[in-house]
């Protein structure tokens, strides 16, 4: 039984994202559910599957850097009764086999959870090939499609809990994979498509998504009311779609408010609030932090935040000027 | 009668039934020609081999049976109809707006296991249930049904080559090659051949046939596969048997003309089916 408690969280920050997945998270669901299996695309040691997949080998398939089939497959167990958890890097579970997470996971509405790892900018040293910024935007768009973005290790592990319970077709993107800064110091009540307000303010609002950037929202948040007095609050939205229409109702009397996400500004979190906002006669002014949507300068994932303007430092400072701009 | 003379009793009721929903389309057309060179597949697939019951349309032990090439619809609705999953009201209204079988649909209870439409991803399908059925021991078997120029998708390169690593040897794939695509010729646009050494060098029992000689069908089917999945790679012509349209690309998606229709009742009439 995973135990959610300080000890854990601190454990799990100093591992890194993906054994969170597969050697806490994962062991836990299988052993409540004998037809809970994992499928990979030639990335179980990445993904670090392997600790796990030793001690039960019967639960995992490779399917080789095949990743339609592997799609296709998961949806001929899941018509059989199996509930598959699949992954590979982001770019290749959503963009590569785009048809057939569109019409197997979308259209015939089965219960497979695609976890896409490396999202975002994280594999910026490898190249574009390698970067999965519009998948959020992708999956979002698919029939009865689920996504989830953690803040950080544990909400990750809560997500992977939660949603072993659903029978739903599911996306869970993460970026990153080591050097994970922990969010959440205590447990806490996770509700899927339930924001998770981290720190209460009045003037703006910054909704953040994903491991680093909603903890750079938070140092952020401080950066600003340190220098300018105004007071912030952040939310987690670990749920993109559906979105928390619930929270969204309640922040009109913010003057601003700013998305924070490492995916293209087009498509993603800050396009879901918008679509909600722009349909109510009052709703504050958005400002979208993210991904431009033009090609930048490669390197390693702090490098490409940096440049994104998604470090604490930049986001703060970017939020001064909109401020002033007003 | 021998049991191939009521498979071919059973073969003309298919195409009996296909005759009518394609003139019952009119002028707006449908599959015609993917659907005509498959009818004799059908009638061995529903009327021999698949372990299949409409009575009891989600039994776990019941075979699968994915339509992958799905421009057949004619042919799988009509078995459908002939096996009692469906009814004559249900089989007239696949090219209606909401009707029960539009748009290639997914329903088990009617036995329509798997939605296609969009090529190349059937076979993964089938074989996540052949690896299901693995892991729960059942003795059920897989059949999907891929059409030739289907098989210029690179996922189901993808799936024969895992198909042959999982050794799944409950696994049955009838590829209906009957040399067509949508803009012509196979071997002009993307050829195939020789389909059966490809896949015997990707680790497959093969074995082909004339995939109108239901003789020849039942033959391929008893062909032993142990440790390996079976590719069943039946030679057919497109649009089979109907004058204007056999062995043409334009049958792909056409209208069925009266003069037609009436050739090839007439032709079943007097045993000259299938001999233009």
């Amino acid at each position: 039984m995973v135990e959610f408690n300080a000890r854990n969280f601190r454990t799990w920050s100093i591992m890194g994202i993906n054994p969170c997945i597969w050697s806490v998270a994962f062991p836990e669901i299988i052993a409540d559910d004998p037809d809970a299996l994992a499928m990979t695309a030639d990335l179980a040691r990445y993904s670090g599957m392997v600790r796990t997949q030793s001690k039960f080998p019967d639960r995992f398939y490779n399917f080789g850097i095949a990743e339609q089939n592997m799609v296709g497959t998961a949806a001929g167990m899941a018509m059989s009764g199996y509930h598959v958890f699949m992954t590979t890097y982001a770019p290749f579970i959503t963009y590569r086999c785009a048809d057939q997470i569109r019409h197997l996971l979308g259209n015939l509405n089965l219960n497979i959870k695609a976890i896409g790892s490396a999202a975002g900018l994280s594999a910026g040293l490898s190249g574009n090939a390698l970067l999965a910024l519009g998948d959020m935007a992708f999956m979002r768009s698919i029939p009865n499609m689920q996504v989830f973005s953690p803040a950080d290790c544990v909400e990750a592990v809560k997500i992977m809990l939660a949603v072993s319970k659903m029978n739903s077709p599911t996306y869970i993107r993460f970026c990153g994979a080591t050097n994970i800064p922990a969010v959440y110091q205590q447990d806490y009540d996770f509700k899927i498509g339930k924001a998770v307000v981290l720190r209460r303010g009045a003037k703006i609002l910054l909704v953040g998504t994903g491991l680093n950037i909603v903890a750079n929202a938070l140092k952020a948040a401080e950066l600003i009311e340190e220098k300018t007095g105004i007071s912030v609050e952040v939310a987690n939205f670990h749920t993109i779609k559906p979105i928390d229409t619930d929270y969204l109702e309640q922040i009109r009397d913010f003057d601003l408010i700013v998305s924070i996400e490492e995916h293209s500004v087009i498509g993603g979190l800050g396009s879901a609030i918008a679509e909600f906002g722009i349909k109510r006669k009052c709703f504050p002014r958005q400002v979208f932090i993210g991904v431009e949507d033009k090609l930048y300068t490669l390197g390693k994932r702090d490098f490409m935040l940096d440049q994104c303007g998604l470090t604490a430092e930049k986001i703060a400072d970017r939020i001064i000027k909109e401020i002033k701009n007003d | 009668m021998t049991e191939i003379e009521q498979l071919e009793i059973f073969s003309n009721k298919i195409r009996k039934t296909s005759l009518d929903m394609a003139l019952s389309a009119g002028k707006a057309g449908c599959h015609i020609g993917g659907g005509f060179s498959c009818i004799e597949i059908f009638a061995v697939l529903y009327g021999k081999i698949l372990n299949v019951d409409a009575k009891d349309p989600v039994n776990e032990n019941r075979d699968r049976f994915i339509p992958s090439k799905a421009h057949c619809i004619l042919p799988n609705f009509a078995s459908l109809l002939h096996t009692g999953f469906i009814g004559q009201n249900d089989i007239l209204s696949f090219h209606e707006n909401g009707g029960l079988l539009a748009g290639h649909p997914e329903n088990r209870e009617i036995g329509l296991e798997f939605s296609g439409g969009s090529l190349g991803m059937g076979l993964s399908v089938g074989i996540g249930m052949s690896l299901a059925a693995k892991r729960k021991g059942l003795s059920h078997k897989t059949y999907v049904l891929l059409g030739d120029g289907e098989c210029n998708e690179g996922s189901v390169w993808e799936a024969f080559m895992s198909a042959a690593q999982f050794r799944l040897d409950n696994l049955i794939v009838v590829v209906d090659y009957n040399n067509m695509q949508f803009d012509g010729v196979n071997y002009v646009i993307m050829g195939l051949a020789p389909l059966d050494e490809k896949l015997k060098a990707f680790g497959w029992q093969t074995v082909s046939c004339n995939g109108h000689n239901i003789g020849e069908l039942l033959n391929a089917f008893e062909m032993p596969h142990p440790e390996k999945p079976l590719a069943i790679i039946a030679h057919t012509i497109k649009a089979h048997g109907i004058p204007s349209l056999e062995n043409k690309a334009e049958s792909h998606h056409a209208a069925l003309s009266q003069e037609d229709y009436d050739f090839v009742i007439n032709a079943m009439k007097d045993g000259s089916y299938g001999r233009i």
